[in-house]
């Protein structure tokens, strides 16, 4: 894990993680949680979060979403492309909405043992001329022979740095032993 | 029942630290609602394509007929 002396250098130029991408913190769930925040602590330009979660719903299927400095308020566009098997299909918000749709994880119908994960970047987070934007994709079994395989795309249309990105669930919590790693990269 | 050690929690990463703070009753009560609007919806989308498939069986269109036809003897 990388001090906040190694944050600050990795975020100067001439430093080698102005090139690469700097784990800042890696937090394995002990408990069910219905929200993980992470807090900027420093100003990089884009925030990378590479995911391992399940949600404990009943359901097969959740999104996984976000929201930019814990608003809540009706200023997230997405568009996702998702596959179920061999069916492909696509969905948007349509008009802004209270969430990013960043990936899909799976509930407890799903086969013993299966876990979801997937990744996505937060775009812009350093500046405030225009919207921040994001991209993320995710796969999941829920069965052997019942998958999904998705691309996301999200953008926040709110002007303003990115202090916190908090994630949820459409339903449930995010099991026990989930496991949420954030990078940030120049 | 905030000690409850099964009750969620809200996950706050600042760095290093990692905190860990209890949803309230009222937390609970407003993801139970949300769950089941959840589950409704899902059930909804469900039934719907359900009553798809049966519109398209039932069709008397003779090209829809064949296709059905078709369809079963290579399911």
């Amino acid at each position: 894990m990388a001090s906040q002396l190694e944050l600050y250098l990795a975020s100067q130029n001439g430093y080698l993680g102005t090139v690469l991408p700097q784990l800042v913190s890696t937090t394995t769930l002990a408990a069910p949680a219905a929200t993980v925040t992470y807090t900027v602590t420093v100003p990089y330009n884009r925030i990378w979060c590479v995911w391992r979660a399940n949600s404990s719903n009943a359901s097969t299927v959740q999104s996984l979403e976000a929201r930019i400095n814990g608003a809540a308020t009706s200023s997230y566009l997405w568009q996702d492309f998702q596959a179920n098997n061999a069916t492909l299909t696509g969905a948007s918000s349509g008009a802004l909405t209270t969430s990013m749709i960043l990936g899909t994880v799976t509930g407890t119908t799903s086969t013993a043992n299966f876990f979801s994960s997937g990744d996505f970047l937060i775009d812009g987070a350093n500046q405030s001329a225009t919207y921040v934007t994001a991209q993320g994709k995710s796969g999941n079994f829920i069965t052997a022979t019942n998958t999904n395989l998705g691309v996301f795309t999200s953008q926040y249309d709110v002007l303003g740095v990115v202090t916190s990105v908090t994630l949820l669930l459409s339903a449930g919590n995010f099991v026990a032993g989930s496991q949420f790693s954030f990078y940030g990269l120049n | 029942m905030r000690d409850d050690p099964h009750r969620p929690v809200h996950v706050f990463i600042d760095g290093d630290t990692v905190r860990m703070v209890p949803l309230t009753d009222e937390e609970i009560t407003e993801q139970a609602r949300r769950d089941r609007d959840h589950d409704e919806q899902e059930k909804a989308a469900l039934a719907a394509r359900a009553d798809d498939l049966a519109t398209i069986t039932a069709s008397e269109d003779p090209v829809i007929q064949a296709l059905v036809r078709y369809l079963r003897l290579n399911a």
